[in-house]
């Protein structure tokens, strides 16, 4: 029997949850989609504990039938066709990838939206901060944000922060301190996670744990809009696979067919469709989808989908420091460096956002990896203690993300010849890093170098360049021309006046801050264009 | 974001359900010796010499015994705490040394502090909260354990005072 809603959604990550919730919040009849199973806070955070590596999936192990890219094995889902191995992780779970984000809110700057004509590179985003501001703010309130109230990080507000701000970390006051003599300067975040009671969550008491989960539910994630939603009568439906988008005569789509994990098939119904199934599954989802009569796949009239695929270029050092900053303390980021995310250098290389670990070398696992490394010199006891600790106290770690261009060769499509437990293909991955974005790690890199230098630190080392974080884009993106872009300014696709797509694969451009509040006030400002219209 | 790109060597994760049954297994099948089923004061001992710390908690001691004589087998582990016992603090790396026994014993210490170890059946976790490696940091705490009031870290720790 098939299921019916006003509106079906795929994925319930912060995109589809927001997007359900706003929709149900004002009378809507709703179903969600999520190929992934529910999560259980408690549970998932024993099976951290648990784990040896204790990697951002680690609380979120892939059901059997439904595989996902894992920090210890990223081909376990991926089919990577090169030359760069991408390492975008997800997790295929009910509320989504937001389950292991570090929590930042950094807004888009307005120059981000308008790479193109304002730096002669990149495109254009359809919309500006202008258009998107007023949403930001109801972002903010939404997830709950916690900022600054001296400083909006090149993001004019219309609007305070929420909450209070989470404090700096004492990590984060030496390093400031040492940013002076380097031509730097530090300011606070603003984050998606509470400093005072809100929204029935407690306080952060920086369980340091942030990536991969918080155990007290005081850093947002989607679980959060799941229960409002389904409070407000939105179905969820977990474990429902999503594999064609079924598309009518008339070009509008009329269902969803998805798998259980039995294989066997069901439907979902409804009036309007949205599929918010990030970056890498969207366009899968697209892909494996033909239009009925022909060889065209769904929304892809303009042989967009699966192409442009994003995310940041990420670097890092790592060093002891003369002085001991204590971390494994707190938040995960509490503080980024206010230089090189914006200016006329855009004209010839990438931005770059960058901020001081809290986590030390190792995360979750830093006394015992510096335990590793004195007990093979020989110390026991409290000699090796003693090492340890003072090891620790002066480990630091930071590295820039870099805003990434477009390309039209980055591209997701389907290995028809790898096919998952249930038969679907796994996506297959071509990555490559471009000029512009290695320039911009180059610069920036440099600046890290003189940082570390400043701290005194020793025992250097760098990491990368690398595609290791979990901000991922691009690959079904929006435009006003339906011959280069997927969906429009409304995310609404091209091809079908029925099917939206929300999330960050719709961003023409990822840059060098956090993408998670960008998506979420783009799910808002959709779900008011799809209420919009049903009621029209 | 720094913190997606730091890996270490990768291990599958071991739910606690399948070590326990692969432990009770391993003693059922004699590959444990049940006496090491027990906590003897020798596994304290050698514990609190080779790291200056010891697993109070008797369940956890246990498991961890299990797991280390599955490890590294109850001889080495027996030859390495007879050496700890006789041995002055100051002597004992090179006492491990002489009698060959640096490296396993090395081995044993990481896995002290862990309270993580690799056996022939695979990764076994049987401490983390608990894992002797953050009794050598008292200026933090376990992952995943509330630190204090919001925003404590702000400020450096007592010892950094």
């Amino acid at each position: 029997m098939p299921l019916e809603a006003d509106v079906v959604i795929v994925g319930s990550g912060v995109a589809g949850a927001m997007t359900g919730y706003t929709l149900a919040r004002s009378g809507v009849k709703v179903l969600i989609l999520e190929a992934g199973p529910r999560v259980d806070r408690a549970k998932a955070t024993m099976l951290f504990r648990n784990s040896p590596t204790k990697g951002p999936n680690s609380p979120y192990p892939a059901h059997p039938m439904v595989p996902q890219p894992d920090d210890a094995d990223i081909g376990a889902y991926y089919v990577q066709a090169g030359p760069v191995t991408f390492k975008g992780l997800q997790a295929r779970v009910v509320g989504g990838t937001t389950w292991h984000w570090g929590g930042l809110t950094l807004r888009y700057r307005p120059n981000d939206f308008v790479l193109k004509s304002r730096f002669g590179v990149g495109v254009d985003w359809p919309l500006t901060y202008i258009d998107l501001e007023p949403w930001y703010g109801e972002a903010e309130r939404e997830i709950g944000v916690a900022g600054p109230p001296d400083y909006d990080w090149g993001s004019p507000r219309s609007t305070p922060y929420p909450m209070p701000p989470i404090a700096a970390t004492y990590l984060d006051s030496v390093i400031g301190a040492a940013c002076g003599k380097v031509g730097l300067t530090m300011a606070r975040f603003p984050h998606g996670r509470n400093s005072v009671g809100r929204d029935d969550r407690p306080p952060c008491c920086g369980n340091a744990s942030c990536v991969p989960i918080c155990p007290i539910g005081a850093k947002y994630d989607a679980s959060v809009h799941i229960a409002k939603a389904e409070a407000a009568g939105v179905r969820v439906e977990p474990l429902a696979i999503a594999h064609e988008v079924v598309v009518g005569d008339d070009r509008k789509v009329t269902a969803i067919r998805f798998k259980r994990p039995d294989g066997s098939v069901d439907e979902a119904r409804g009036k309007m469709f949205v599929i918010a199934a990030h970056a890498i599954e969207t366009p899968k989802l697209l892909l494996m989808s033909r239009i009925s009569g022909s060889d065209r796949t769904v929304a892809n009239s303009s042989d967009q989908v699966g192409r442009n695929l994003l995310t940041q270029l990420d670097a890092g050092m790592a060093g002891l420091t003369k002085d001991k900053l204590y971390p494994y303390r707190g938040p995960v980021e509490t503080s980024g460096i206010r230089e090189l995310r914006d200016g006329s250098f855009r004209n010839l290389h990438g931005a770059s956002g960058t901020s001081p670990s809290n986590e030390g070398w190792h995360r979750a696992i830093g006394p015992f990896k510096a335990a590793e490394q004195y007990a093979a010199k020989g110390l026991t006891g409290a000699a090796l203690a003693a090492a340890v600790s003072d090891h620790l106290a002066r480990e630091i770690a930071m590295g820039p993300s870099v805003e990434c261009l477009a390309d039209p060769d980055n591209r997701v499509t389907l290995a028809t010849d790898q096919l998952d437990p249930l038969g679907l293909p796994r996506p297959r991955i071509a990555y490559r890093w471009g000029k512009y974005e290695l320039d911009g790690m180059k610069v920036a890199m440099e600046y890290v170098l003189g940082l570390m230098n400043a701290l005194g630190a020793t025992d250097q080392q760098t990491f990368g360049p690398m595609t290791d974080g979990a901000v991922m884009g691009g690959t079904c993106r929006m435009g006003d021309d339906p011959r280069t872009s997927v969906v429009d300014r409304h995310l609404r696709t091209h091809d079908h006046p029925n099917l939206y797509l929300v999330g960050s694969a719709t961003f023409p451009t990822i840059t060098a801050s956090p993408p998670t509040l960008t998506i979420a006030a783009l799910a808002l400002r959709a779900a008011l264009t799809i209420r919009t219209e049903l009621s029209s | 974001m720094i913190a997606s790109r730091r890996r270490i060597p990768s291990t599958p994760s071991v739910p606690r359900r399948r070590l326990l049954q692969g432990l009770a297994a391993l003693v059922a099948s004699g590959y444990i010796p049940a006496s090491a089923a027990q906590t003897p004061p020798q596994a304290a001992t050698l514990s609190k010499s080779l790291t200056g710390f010891a697993y109070d908690d008797a369940a956890v001691a246990s498991s961890m015994l299990r797991a280390m004589t599955a490890a590294f087998g109850a001889q080495p582990l027996q030859r390495i705490a007879a050496i700890a016992a006789s041995t002055p603090p100051a002597g004992l790396a090179d006492a491990l040394r002489s009698a060959g026994l640096d490296t396993v014993a090395s081995r044993v210490i990481v896995a002290l502090y862990s309270g993580t170890v690799t056996t022939a059946q695979g990764t076994v976790v049987f401490a983390y909260n608990d894992a002797l490696g953050w009794r050598a940091v008292p200026w933090t705490k376990p992952n995943a354990v509330c630190g204090g009031p919001t925003d404590y870290w702000a400020s450096a720790p007592a010892e950094g005072r």
